[in-house]
Formats: structure tokens, C-alpha cells, sequence
């Protein structure tokens, strides 16, 4: 999957989802038909309607459909008048209803409503019109098709032109794109002069570099000499539609029929959308079996390695360890194709924001503009939902506390809206989401006196702590900067959501601010959890599972010079980074050796080191949620490596902020 | 699935799956799991209306019992994983089926002593609230049906120190087997009297 086409991902799932909605849709008008002749229904059938209107109205908002988001309110306020009773529900009110619904069809299969415009107009003329329980107007001789495709007010000129006489054509016309405006206007205004232009729609047969419009024109003349007016102007076709000259003609407008046949794709059963969708948690099975074939390879490599040393079989051994190396890459391009299609563009989660903020800007007076990078990011789709919480924490918070009201953004020359930023970048096996204000920022000594006041710690730790570590204390329960409780936040639940959803995650949370610039948040997260790359290592007995995409280097420390018991800073490339033995963390006993390994793990600008006594290999491992009611400091979770029995999986940001909650405890 | 059944009544499967249908199938599948190598099977008559289905098992020299419904599976003992800054009655985890289920030491956790490394006999998978847990028993006894009243309910002294974890006693052919409550097993705060 190209990063350049995640847009296109997105769009192709958004028309798969509309086209599952469409499909209830459908099911649920067809059983609404069959109550139509004694004019009773299914409430529940109405109502499963409504909500399939309902939702693709606001799916179709976030992708811009305007058309489509407008044609699926009417039909949802048509829909919900008849809920309400306040219309009856008739033949005409459920030919309108399916005339929407195939409507909606061919807007999805057009992938896109502009060209669609009049015919959407039309409909949602209809639809208002059955729901107040007016009559349309009928024209006699005028195939549905045409009149689906003009608003209101074509509708009515084209009646009139019918009434006074005239006959109503169809002139095909076709334009090279580079000179289409010169041609379009030089034909329409020789039109004109003999006829009045009722409607004029772009034909979907356009291709990249030919327009085609259908002209609809009322005129007394006939057939032929409005031909002979048009002769050599375009490329045209003219044809009768209706009136005098339309008469003997069944096939009224196979220009409208044609200009149409585009869309013939809504009336087959055939999907546009090439998109299976598939519940996450039959990828999550086929993963399991790929990391199970994973450890059954690295037995085989062992194997191979044994029968390598055995001169009379060296020969199958050196033979099988080939064969043994073409599975690994062929397991790694399965797993990565896997991983792949786990991974969906983080701007789906950033789009929703967009809505929240109207929300938020209507509840709050303030103004806001939403800006958005790297929306193409992908990340596994657990991951994405996950997160979605969080960044609705901090940006509500940033909305309450963070942004002034206009008046006062102006008063210190800022922009009326305040900007909040969502962006997204790759950083190895991790990404990076940042949410950015540009509004008064925290105020840290603020924090610093709410957290006395409330008792979450003493006057005197709190001066002694340096102005990030009193960031942190945003993310305790029960610290709120703001006094007053509004609607959306400062009841000092929320940020620490937000900390704890992150860690879940294996991620971790660093703030910035600066006073009356603004405040960013930065969430650096894996990923993906489904299948990581694990180093198993030895300590104190018990093996366990180090995710290798927080470690950044191992180190051998000899004993005693370099590391004892008792050491808890330990200096790498220059730097002393806290360090703890993994079995002293995990409070068991663990012998003293000769030598160990420090695995330096870290994750954004923090580092921890993990001393313990033997690395034993990697492995990709499906890691697994403990069970429920087991929550353990430092383990992630669990994997299953088959034969070998159940592991457990170090969690790299618990250790670590237990490691950095301790210096703190030290200085304090 | 049947073949799996056949292994098991020959003795050399490890594992029995239980189909999540029909209660009395159920039952018979347990029976059958444990009957053979254990003979102390006496089922009740089968009856229409339906009493309390039990699975019962021993702990040391008590005879336990859960609910048939919340039962998933029995397994042999097999390595569990340890879990560190853990109560000690929660001997570590298995995965069963790629799902990660903790295993407790039923006896240590019920104060009637502790299991070694491998002197457990069988671990019994049940679950509640969609969660498994795994239970280490020293075999395994039957399962019956009863609609006797449940005696001696709530913490009631007789129950000695496993009372808290009791919701009720009944008698089974001379047996007093009690019925013990998963919730309360793995709820934290529940402590031995």
C-alpha cells in the first residue's frame, strides 16, 4: 500500500461503508414497500432507515459529499415525518424514498455528487414535497430520468415550455477541454437565440480531455432546423425529449439515457468498492499462526545449525538451514503483508476532529481552526481507535484552559481563532502525534499550587521539583488548573485518561508549553502491537519477552566495576540514565554474576536501562492482553510461543516512569 | 471435534473442547473427561426439569464443586508462566487457545494449603463474565445434578476458612461437596478467614 494512496484508501473505505449502509437501506425499503397498498408499516423497519440516512448524512459531511450529505438530511427529514406521523406514508412517498435511495446509489458509484447536482436538487425537492404532503407537479410525456435530473425551477420552465407548445430537446454537445468555455459559450448563445435553455448538465461520458454537456432547450422550431442552426458550431446531436416533436418517439430521451449510462453500475449488483472488510479479530488469529510459524522456524534454524556440526549430515544441514532462510523471508513478507492490512491512515481519526471543534466553538464562543499533518501516517487500527480517546481528552482541555476567547486573542494580537494543530510522523517502529495550541499555554506555577492545595504532594517536594516534572502532575487524578467546572472539562478527570490509555499503549506523553504562545503534547506510540519484534532474555531464573522497538542498545556490564546490585544510574555514551535490575524491579531474588547485559530501552527523550543475566534470541511475537483482573507494573502483556510454553512481555514505559518516578522520590 | 473425544476416551488426548450447547452435553463431556481414570462417577437419574448442575472436584481432603454452566475445560497439568508482583495464590498463566488465562492456586487460595510446582492433578478452566480463569484441583469427581436447597450458605462458620469463598453446601451420596463462588475467588479484596 503506496503512502501517496492512503487518501485514495480512505475515500475507497468510506464508499465501501456508504455502500453497506445503502444496502440496509435497501432491505429495509423493500420491507417497508410491502405496506405501502394499506398504508401501514414497520416502525422498526422506518426507523433502521432513518438511522442508515442518519449516518451516511454524517459520514458523507466528513468526506465532503455535499450533494450526498443534503440528499441523505432530506430524506432523513422525510423519513422522520413519517416517524412522527405527521405524514402519510403512500405510494409516492415510497417511490420518492427509493428514487433517493438509487439516487444515493449512483452518487456512490459515480464516486462523487458535483455532476449529480440538479438530479440531487430534484430529489430533495420531492422529498420536502412528500413530507408536507403536497403533490409534484406532473408533465406528461417526459421520461423520469430527465425530470430526476432538473431542480425545481427546470422542472417548471420545462413544463411551461411544454404548456406554450414547444418541443423540448436534447442537444448533446462536446468540447475539447482546452477550448471548452470559448465553444460552450459560442453554442449556448446561438442556442439562445431560438430557444430558451432549460437546463444545461455535464454529462458524465466526459472524459480527461472531452466535455460533454446535455443541453436541454425549449424551441417551436423542429428537429431539423434547429440542427441546420447548430450545423458545424460543436460536435452535436440533437434529440427530442418532448412536445410536438417528441411525439411517435417512445424512446424519449436516449440522450438523458445515455448521458446516464455511466452509472449504470448502481442498477447491477456488482460493488464498486474493491474493499473486503474484515474484523480485526480474524487478522488477529491469522497473525497468532504466523508467529507460531515463526518459532517453528527458528526451531528448524536450530536444527539446522545442529546438523551442520555433524560431519556425516553436514550436508542436510547446511541444505535444510537454506531452505529454512527462504521461509523466514517468505514468513516475514506474510507478516508484513498482514501488518499491512492492519494499517489505516491515523487523518481518519484527525477528520473526526474536526466535527468535535464545530461542537466545541458553538458550546464555548471561542473560535478555532483545526489544521492537520501527515495525515497519511499509518498506524495500526487498534491503535488509531485507541488514541482517539486521548486526543479528545487534550483537546477539550486545550478548547477549556488553553485557547482565550476571540476578544482577548485579538486584544494581544493573535488570530481571533485559535489554532490547534493534530500532526503525525514516522520515527522508526513508532509514530509521533503531536497536538498543538497556540493559546495561553499552562501556567506552572499554577499547577504547582493546585497540586498542594489537593494534597497530591507536600509544599516543599513541589518547590523542589523543576518545571516539566510539574507539567507532569496534569496527568494525576484530580489536578485541574481551571476552578470553574464547565460542560467539557476541569473536573480534573481526563488527562489522567490520557496517561493512562497512552501507557496502555506501550506509548508515552511529553508536554511543552510556553506562557501565552501555547502548548504541544506529544504522544510517541509503536506502531503496531499486533506481532513486535522481541529479544528474549534470561533474569533471575524466569525469561521474558523485551519489545526491541523501544530498545536502542545493549551493553555488557562486567560486575562489579560496571554494575552491582546497589547501582541505579549507570553512565552510557556520556550520559547517566537510571538503570534496574529486572528482577530486583519485579521484587524477586537474583543472584549476583560476573557479568550482565543492559538493554538501554527508551522511548521520545527518555532512556531506562534494564540490567539482566543472559539474552537468550529474537522473536516475532503476537503479544496478548493479560487477563483481565491482572495488572502487573512493567509487563505489557503475554505471547505464546507453542512448544515453548507462555511468556511475558516487558512493558518498557512502565519501568521507565517507575524508574524516573523514583529519582524524583530521591530528590524530593 | 469427535476425534478429539475418541483420542480422549483412549486416554491420549490432553485436551477436551467443549461445545458452548446444551448444558446436559455439556455434563456428559465432563463425566466422560473424567470418568475413566477416575471411576467415582455416579450421575443422577437424568430429569426434566433442570436442578443445579455441579462439577465437582477435591482440594486436599475437601470435595468442591462449580457450576456446570460456568466450566469451560479440564486440562492436564502443563508449565504455567509466573507472574511477578502478584497475590501468591495466583500461580502464573497459561494460554489457552491463544487467549491468556491466570491460573490460581485454588488451595493456597482457600487456606487449605498450597500446590508445589507440578503436584496438582488437573487444571480446571471456568469462566465468568466472559473471563476465564483457571483453577488447580487434585482430580477431578463428576458431575451431577441436584435440586436440593443450597445449606450452610454465606461465610456460615462450619465452612471453616474457605467460607468466604462458599456459596452454599449440599450432600451427594453421603458427600459434602462445596459449592464454591468464581467471582469471589478472584476477587482481590476476598480474603481467606
Amino acid at each position: 500500500m503506496g503512502k501517496k494512496e492512503t487518501k485514495g484508501e480512505r475515500f475507497k473505505e468510506f464508499l465501501a461503508e456508504a455502500e453497506d449502509l445503502l444496502n440496509t437501506m435497501a432491505n429495509g425499503l423493500m420491507a417497508l414497500g410491502k405496506g405501502v397498498r394499506t398504508g401501514d408499516y414497520d416502525p422498526v423497519m422506518l426507523n433502521s432507515v432513518f438511522r442508515s440516512a442518519h449516518t451516511l448524512k454524517g459520514m458523507s459531511g466528513l468526506f465532503d459529499f455535499k450533494g450526498m450529505a443534503s440528499l441523505s438530511h432530506a430524506m432523513e427529514d422525510t423519513l422522520d415525518a413519517l416517524r412522527m406521523g405527521k405524514s402519510d406514508f403512500n405510494g409516492k412517498t415510497f417511490d420518492t424514498l427509493m428514487a433517493a435511495h438509487e439516487l444515493m446509489g449512483k452518487i456512490i458509484a459515480a464516486r462523487g455528487d458535483e455532476k449529480l447536482k440538479p438530479e440531487i436538487d430534484n430529489v430533495k425537492s420531492l422529498l420536502s414535497k412528500v413530507s408536507c404532503k403536497r403533490d409534484a407537479p406532473l408533465l406528461t410525456g417526459v421520461d423520469a430520468e430527465v425530470l430526476k435530473a432538473l431542480t425545481e425551477y427546470e422542472v417548471h420552465r420545462l413544463s411551461e415550455n411544454l404548456k406554450a407548445g414547444r418541443s423540448v430537446f436534447c442537444i448533446n454537445a462536446s468540447f475539447p477541454l482546452t477550448t471548452f468555455d470559448r465553444g460552450y459559450l459560442e453554442l449556448t448563445e446561438l442556442i439562445k437565440t431560438e430557444c430558451e435553455i432549460i437546463a444545461t448538465l455535464p454529462s458524465t461520458r466526459s472524459s480527461p480531455d472531452t466535455l460533454f454537456f446535455d443541453i436541454f432547450a425549449g424551441t417551436v422550431r423542429n428537429r431539423d432546423s434547429l440542427i441546420a442552426l447548430l450545423q458545424g458550431k460543436a460536435s452535436i446531436e440533437v434529440k427530442p425529449v418532448a412536445g410536438p416533436e417528441a411525439q411517435g418517439a417512445p424512446q424519449a430521451v436516449p440522450g438523458a439515457k445515455e448521458a446516464h449510462s455511466g452509472f449504470a453500475a448502481s442498477s447491477t449488483l456488482r460493488r464498486v468498492g474493491n474493499v473486503v472488510r474484515v474484523n480485526i479479530e480474524k487478522l488477529d488469529r491469522i497473525l497468532s499462526a504466523v508467529s507460531e510459524l515463526g518459532i517453528i522456524n527458528s526451531t528448524i534454524s536450530r536444527l539446522s545449525a545442529e546438523l551442520k556440526n555433524q560431519s556425516r549430515l553436514s550436508v542436510y544441514g547446511i541444505e535444510l538451514a537454506r531452505i529454512d532462510k527462504y521461509l523466514e523471508r517468505k514468513l516475514n513478507e506474510l507478516r508484513n503483508s498482514v501488518l499491512d492490512v492492519r494499517m489505516v491512515p491515523i487523518g481518519s481519526l484527525f477528520n473526526r476532529f474536526e466535527t468535535v471543534l464545530n461542537k466545541l466553538s458553538r458550546e464555548t464562543g471561542k473560535e478555532f481552526v483545526l489544521e492537520t499533518n501527515g495525515d497519511e501516517t499509518e498506524l495500526d487500527k487498534l491503535i488509531i481507535e485507541e488514541l482517539a480517546d486521548p486526543l479528545m481528552h487534550i483537546i477539550t482541555n486545550m478548547v477549556d484552559h488553553g485557547i482565550e476567547p476571540p476578544e482577548q486573542r485579538v486584544a494581544i494580537g493573535k488570530d481571533r481563532a485559535g489554532k490547534i494543530t493534530l500532526s503525525a510522523y514516522q520515527k522508526g517502529n513508532h509514530a509521533v502525534v503531536e497536538v498543538r495550541d497556540d493559546g495561553a499555554g499552562i501556567d506552572i506555577e499554577r499547577v504547582r499550587r493546585k497540586a498542594v492545595e489537593k494534597g497530591v504532594l507536600k509544599a516543599t517536594q513541589a518547590a523542589s521539583m523543576t518545571a516539566q516534572e510539574v507539567l507532569e502532575l496534569i496527568f494525576i487524578p484530580g489536578v485541574s488548573t481551571k476552578d470553574v467546572v464547565t460542560e467539557t472539562s476541569g473536573r480534573g478527570v481526563g488527562m489522567d485518561v490520557v496517561k493512562e490509555n497512552i501507557t496502555r499503549l506501550s506509548g508515552i506523553i511529553d508536554i511543552e508549553t510556553v506562557r501565552g504562545r501555547g502548548t504541544r503534547f506529544v504522544i510517541t506510540i509503536p506502531i503496531t502491537l499486533a506481532i513486535i519484534q522481541t529479544l528474549i532474555i534470561e533474569d533471575a531464573g524466569e525469561r521474558y519477552a523485551v519489545p526491541l522497538n523501544s530498545v536502542i542498545e545493549i551493553i555488557e556490564l562486567r560486575s562489579p566495576e560496571e554494575y552491582s546490585q546497589d547501582t541505579e544510574q549507570i553512565n552510557v555514551n556520556g550520559r547517566d540514565i537510571p538503570a534496574a535490575r529486572l528482577s530486583r524491579f519485579f521484587q524477586k531474588p537474583g543472584a549476583a554474576r560476573d557479568s550482565y547485559f543492559g538493554i538501554v530501552a527508551g522511548l521520545a527523550e527518555h532512556r531506562v536501562c534494564i540490567v539482566v543475566d543472559r539474552l537468550l534470541e529474537e522473536l516475532d511475537l503476537v503479544i496478548k492482553p493479560l487477563p483481565g483482573f491482572l495488572k502487573v507494573p512493567g509487563v505489557a502483556g503475554a505471547a505464546d510461543m507453542g512448544e515453548k510454553g507462555t511468556i511475558l512481555v516487558l512493558d518498557i514505559t512502565g519501568i521507565l516512569e517507575h524508574a524516573v518516578a523514583k529519582k524524583q522520590l530521591a530528590r524530593a | 471435534m469427535r476425534k478429539r473425544m475418541s483420542e480422549e476416551r483412549k486416554g491420549t488426548g490432553k485436551v477436551i473442547y467443549l461445545r458452548k450447547d446444551g448444558q446436559a452435553r455439556k455434563a456428559r463431556l465432563i463425566q466422560r473427561m473424567i470418568a475413566p481414570s477416575e471411576n467415582d462417577i455416579t450421575a443422577a437419574a437424568p430429569s426434566t426439569a433442570p436442578g443445579l448442575r455441579l462439577v465437582t472436584f477435591v482440594l486436599g481432603d475437601q470435595e468442591y464443586a462449580l457450576e456446570v454452566a460456568e466450566a469451560v475445560e479440564v486440562l492436564k497439568p502443563r508449565k504455567l508462566t509466573a507472574v511477578p508482583l502478584v497475590p501468591g495464590y495466583i500461580k502464573g498463566i497459561l494460554s489457552v487457545r491463544g487467549e491468556m488465562v491466570t491460573v490460581i492456586d485454588t488451595k493456597r487460595r482457600i487456606g487449605a494449603g498450597a500446590y508445589g510446582e507440578d503436584d496438582y492433578g488437573r487444571i480446571l478452566i471456568a469462566s465468568t463474565n466472559s473471563q476465564k480463569v483457571g483453577f488447580l484441583v487434585d482430580r477431578m469427581t463428576g458431575v451431577f445434578e441436584t435440586r436440593q436447597a443450597l445449606t450452610g450458605a454465606d461465610g456460615s462458620p462450619k465452612n471453616g476458612p474457605a467460607g468466604a469463598f462458599i456459596k452454599g453446601v449440599v450432600t451427594f451420596n453421603g458427600r459434602e461437596i462445596s459449592l464454591l463462588s468464581i467471582e469471589r475467588l478472584i476477587e482481590a479484596s476476598v480474603k481467606v478467614e
